[in-house]
């Protein structure tokens, strides 16, 4: 088999691997905060969710969105389109946490959505990545 | 640079380190990450039934469904990570054609169904999936193993 078709078998595991990863973070949240406003957490709880997730959320959205580098089914502007969106919603959800923390406990409503909308759009780059293969 | 277009990589002196490198500290990660799921998980049939299911006779309490969804959740991440890098590296120092595609079927797919067959195992109390959980993990660590210490004899060849 040729380097590329082993490349694409290699992809193909990564994709599986990404959505096994934002589902079991669904499944994690949802668990812990239910479908209602998130439990507050101390400054150190706060930080301990948000650091590892700029850190994991940024990086997975780099090494699966680069792969639509290699694809010209999408338009440059979709691919853009695409990227902007879930780099803007890792934002707001992350972002949420540390608006909780000053104190506006009322923006914690919309962490549930946006965890539902975060998990759609990973789910879109996953499909756009698994279709481009 | 060269070496994106030549696919020269045993010209690449600082490409070989760089793939040496990661080698060397994913064989490391691989290695402690089983003296961890010792501890956390266990690594025996006994010892993982008992933290998965508990043990009235010792009065050891089945571990929280939530902290066992961190560690899969966890495990999921470090595995796709580290099985992305040891297969893209693996397959570039590989000459192109006639090779199999085995070696990435036996250290992938074992990668991710080990931390689904473990939440499966403790959502369903089903004995054989431990052992089903026990196989995967152990055999794509080995796998990770013997795939860093393929990379490494040779870019130091």
């Amino acid at each position: 088999m040729k380097a590329s078709k082993r490349f694409g078998v290699a992809i193909a595991y990564f994709l599986l691997f990404l959505a096994a990863v934002v589902g079991s973070g669904v499944a994690l949240y949802f668990q812990e905060h239910g479908i209602g406003l998130p439990m507050r957490k101390s400054p150190e709880g706060f930080l301990e969710i948000l650091v590892p997730h700029l850190f994991a959320m940024g990086v997975g959205a780099f090494v699966v969105a680069h792969f639509l580098l290699f694809t010209s089914l999408y338009s440059d502007r979709a691919k853009r389109i695409l990227y902007g969106v879930l780099l803007g919603l890792i934002l707001l959800d992350q972002g949420i946490y540390l608006w909780m923390w000053s104190g506006w406990a009322t923006i914690g409503w919309i962490k549930p959505l946006a965890v539902v909308a975060l998990s759609a759009v990973w789910a879109a780059v996953v499909w756009a990545v698994a279709v481009a293969l | 640079m060269k070496f994106l277009v030549t696919k020269e990589w045993q010209r690449a002196p600082f490409l070989k380190m760089l793939m040496g490198g990661v080698a060397l500290f994913l064989l490391l990660f691989l290695a402690t990450d089983v003296v961890l799921h010792h501890f956390q998980t266990g690594v025996s049939f006994s010892r993982t039934s008992e933290i998965l299911f508990g043990n009235e006779a010792a009065f050891v309490d089945p571990v929280p469904l939530g902290t066992l969804l961190l560690w899969v959740h966890i495990d999921l991440f470090a595995g796709m990570l580290t099985v992305l890098i040891l297969s893209a590296i693996a397959i570039r120092l590989s000459s192109s054609a006639g090779k199999s595609t085995v070696w990435l079927h036996l250290l992938s797919l074992p990668a991710l169904l080990a931390p689904i067959t473990l939440t499966v195992a403790y959502l369903t109390s089903m004995q054989w999936m431990v052992v089903l959980w026990l196989g995967c993990f152990m055999l794509w660590h080995i796998m990770g193993v013997a795939l860093c210490v393929v990379i490494l004899r040779r870019v130091w060849r």
